[in-house]
């Protein structure tokens, strides 16, 4: 298992966080909800190799 | 090493580009804040000196900074009208002091009536287009307000999402 992607995962959600209310602060709620759900849809793609490692492995474990 | 330089230097450029962002932002605030005070001294100058216009100008251009505006009027009154040359100026400054269409507008209106008539009308002008500048002024700072901490803080933080996300 990777620790660094544990780690990039944490600080992309910090920087989105902060981000967030940043944008929400100035009165940009719809730009603080697009950031949020830009943020998510960029940590699926990097996470995109172990969910279907994970797939797999719940395949093997049930013989599916 | 390399991958750690490159990552400091997006996130550099990044908060180069946020605080260009908020800077543009703050030169507005105090350009409008200069024009505002030159065309009270220049109301000041019409109704208490006999000065011609050209020389009224310079004088301004001295006492407040906004970018060369007055002098450039004022150098232009030579070969043109009062009001191409008026007009040709606020064009050429306009980007310098970071001035939106609004702004340009009033300008450019004030510029019309320059020169065209006596004394009084002049003055009446020339505080027609201070009030509007007002609340020009008011929606730059309000601006400037909300959106410069946003431009700044962005930037640093759209730097180290990138540096994150590439390393």
């Amino acid at each position: 298992m990777n620790v660094d992607l544990i780690f990039q995962i944490a600080g992309i959600g910090i920087i989105v966080a902060v981000l967030n209310q940043l944008l929400v602060r100035s009165g940009r709620e719809e730009q603080a909800l697009l950031t949020t759900i830009a943020g998510l849809i960029v940590v699926l793609f990097i996470i995109t190799q172990q969910i279907g490692d994970l797939f797999d492995t719940v395949k093997q474990i049930f013989g599916l | 090493m390399i991958k750690l330089t490159g990552a400091l230097c997006i996130v550099l450029s990044t908060t180069c580009i946020g605080f260009y962002r908020a800077d543009i932002l703050k030169k507005r605030t105090v350009y409008l804040k200069n024009i505002i005070s030159s065309l009270c001294m220049l109301e000041s100058e019409i109704s208490f000196s006999q000065n011609i216009l050209r020389r009224v100008f310079i004088h301004i251009d001295g006492m407040s900074d906004t970018a060369g505006l007055f002098l450039k009027a004022a150098e232009r009154t030579e070969g043109q009208g009062i009001r191409d040359a008026w007009k040709s100026a606020v064009d050429d400054t306009a980007k310098e002091m970071c001035l939106k269409r609004n702004d340009i507008e009033v300008l450019y209106l004030f510029g019309e009536n320059l020169g065209m008539s006596d004394r009084e009308s002049q003055i009446k002008n020339i505080r027609h287009t201070v009030d509007m500048m007002g609340p020009l002024l008011d929606e730059a700072e309000e601006d400037y307000k909300k959106n410069g901490r946003l431009c700044r803080g962005a930037g640093i933080l759209s730097g180290l999402f990138f540096a994150v996300i590439l390393y």
